[in-house]
Formats: structure tokens, C-alpha cells, sequence
């Protein structure tokens, strides 16, 4: 059978945006304006109800310094990690 | 009523607009100004319809150029306004921002986009407005933009040749604060292009038109159904060749029929916008 990718919410990328954020000290408005997205996007992304495109989350990774694979996973991340 | 009485009557909600409304809400913001002059144009028609719907007279707008009553009230309205309009935007020195937003408006990106991108990054960074889009205003504003347009619809659709049918105007001017207040909830992203929005919006707003098109053409079933069978039914009917049907609307009917599938084309991607946001509660 073929399964067909959705980028829904069934199928969230889950990420620690908000975690490496807060770390960093910046604020959702700071780090959307980096990105070049509005900053309730990074509320939608931090609360994975959208995922991002491939471009995207590399552009999130390079400036939260982080590898995209660090940062981005199909599986949920343990706490405290 | 009487050449005078509309033109006093003009006169005075100019003076009202000019001399308070459009100094205390409109200020020095051209597109403010514009939407109130438009709301408060349209509000004096409003008024003007009841006492002269159902009136046969002519009104001499120019020697031997008679017109209906609403000929008279816009070409008065509009050429009163002129030179009030021209001291407001000289002394507040606002034609070179009246001059961009002519600009703006006739731009090819307004028309094939609904909103320009200049609107739409205003509208993003937006606060004022924020009070129209707490979850449960827009959930409210979805039902009552909905529950106006079947009313009124319906209303309408059975009122006769009286001065009730005067509403039909008031319907449009309810239809328009409802578009108005629909799209700035969503702060235009329905109506805005690619370029003025980020990936997650743009995936918003292409899932919003997909529903979008998908309601307006089960709209559009309904009505086009319902005419069939009215066709159909017709063909049984005492008279009936089978082949020929003419049909008769009234004003009122025409203006019902016009404004729900306008209204609906214009409002559907915002309300349905609206109305996703509000469930997501956030």
C-alpha cells in the first residue's frame, strides 16, 4: 500500500526550538526576525504544530548553532536532554 | 422630501465627518479616512432610502436633468465633499500619501491579490486590531457574518415593494463591515500574495482556499439545484411549452441574490481563516 508524507499535525517534526532558544536568550520576535518569519510561526513551530520546510529548519539550525538533526527529529526528544 | 432636504441633510453628516468623525478616528491615516468616508457615504444613502424608496420624484440635479432620489444624493454628497476634502488633505499635508494609496490601489498586485504587500506587513506587525482576534470574538464574528447573510438573504428575498426593501442598502453596508472585520482578524493573510507572507502562512492560506473553493462550489450547487428543480417543477405546471421559463425578480431579490454570492466569494477565505484560529484556541 502506498503511504502518501503529509506535513499535518498527525505526523509532527518534533524539535527543541524553544529549549536551545530560551538558552541562547533571545525571544520568539528575535529569532523569527533572523529567520525571516513572523514570530508567531516560531510559536507554531515551538509548539510543533506546524513543521517547517527542509530550508527552514536548516536556516533554524545554522543560527541557534545546532545540527539540524540535533535540533529536528520524527521521534519525540527525552526531557533534559 | 425635497432638492433641499437631501442636500441639508448631505451637508450636515459632512459636517458631522469632516468636523469630528474624521479628525478623531481618522486623523492623518489616509485609508482610515478613506474606509469612513466610505461607511458614513453609504450610512447617509441608508438613511435617505426609507423616505423616498417608494417615491416616484424626480429631482432636478442641473436645469431640464431630472434624476431619481439617489442619483441626487451621491452626485450632491460627492460634489460637497470635494472642497472639505481638499482643506482636510491640504492642511494636514496628506496628498502625497492620498497619491500612494491611489497608487496602491489601481497596482496590478492589489487586484490579482486582494492585498498588497505593503497592507499585509502592516497588518502582520499589527496590535491595534488584536481585540478582534481573540479566539472567541472570531468564532462569534464567523457565526454572526453567516447569520446576517441568511437573514438577510431570506428577508429580502420576501420583502415587497415598501420602504423595508430600503434595507437592501443597509445589507451592503453590513456585508462590507463584516469583509472588512473578517480579513483584518486574519490580518489578510486570505487575501495576500506569496511574497508578503512566511512558508507557514502561505501553506494557511493555500489549505484555506482549498476549503474555500470546495464550500463556495457546494454554495453554488445548492443555488444552481435548487433553479433545476424550480425548471423541472415548472415544466408540469399549467402553461408550460417544456421549453420556455421566464422568471421575475424584484429589486430587493436581485440585490439578495447578488450580494450572497458576492458576499460569499469575498468573505469565504477569511472565514474560514477566522475560524480555523479560533478553534486552535491559542
Amino acid at each position: 500500500m502506498l503511504s502518501v508524507m503529509s506535513r499535518n499535525r498527525e505526523e509532527p517534526v518534533f524539535n527543541r526550538i524553544e529549549e536551545v532558544r530560551t538558552a541562547m536568550g533571545l525571544s520568539r520576535q528575535e529569532l523569527a526576525d533572523k529567520v525571516g518569519v513572523h514570530y508567531q510561526t516560531i510559536g507554531y513551530l515551538e509548539r510543533e504544530e506546524y513543521s517547517p520546510s527542509l530550508v527552514l529548519a536548516l536556516r533554524i539550525s545554522e543560527i541557534l548553532k545546532q545540527e539540524a538533526s540535533e535540533l529536528f527529529s520524527l521521534t519525540p526528544f527525552k526531557k533534559g536532554r | 422630501m425635497s432638492e433641499l432636504q437631501i442636500l441639508g441633510a448631505n451637508a450636515a453628516v459632512l459636517a458631522l465627518a469632516y468636523f469630528f468623525v474624521y479628525p478623531r478616528f481618522g486623523g492623518d491615516d489616509v485609508k482610515r479616512i478613506g474606509w469612513l468616508d466610505l461607511t458614513i457615504g453609504l450610512t447617509t444613502l441608508g438613511i435617505l432610502a426609507p423616505f423616498n424608496w417608494s417615491s416616484e420624484d424626480e429631482f432636478t440635479l442641473l436645469p431640464n436633468w431630472d434624476v431619481p432620489w439617489w442619483i441626487f444624493a451621491i452626485v450632491t454628497y460627492a460634489v460637497l465633499e470635494i472642497p472639505l476634502f481638499a482643506i482636510y488633505f491640504t492642511r494636514r499635508g496628506l496628498w502625497a500619501s492620498y497619491m500612494d494609496g491611489v497608487k496602491e490601489g489601481f497596482s496590478s498586485e492589489t487586484w490579482t491579490t486582494g492585498a498588497s504587500t505593503k497592507a499585509v506587513r502592516k497588518q502582520l506587525v499589527d496590535t491595534k486590531w488584536d481585540w478582534i482576534r481573540k479566539p472567541r470574538f472570531m468564532r462569534n464574528l464567523v457565526i454572526a457574518a453567516n447569520l446576517w447573510m441568511l437573514f438577510a438573504t431570506i428577508f429580502l428575498a420576501q420583502v415587497g415593494d415598501n420602504v423595508w426593501a430600503s434595507l437592501s442598502i443597509l445589507h451592503m453596508a453590513v456585508l462590507f463591515i463584516f469583509w472588512f472585520l473578517l480579513r483584518t482578524s486574519v490580518r489578510l493573510i486570505s487575501e495576500a500574495g506569496d511574497e508578503a507572507l512566511d512558508e507557514r502562512m502561505i501553506t494557511e492560506r493555500n489549505q484555506t482556499y482549498f476549503k474555500a473553493y470546495r464550500t463556495f462550489t457546494m454554495i453554488a450547487a445548492g443555488l444552481l439545484t435548487g433553479f433545476m428543480i424550480y425548471v423541472v417543477t415548472r415544466d408540469s405546471s399549467p402553461g408550460s411549452d417544456g421549453f420556455n421559463y421566464q422568471f421575475s425578480l424584484t429589486w430587493p431579490q436581485a440585490q439578495a441574490l447578488f450580494w450572497f454570492i458576492w458576499g460569499y466569494a469575498f468573505m469565504l477565505p477569511s472565514m474560514l481563516m477566522a475560524w480555523k484560529e479560533s478553534r486552535n484556541s491559542r
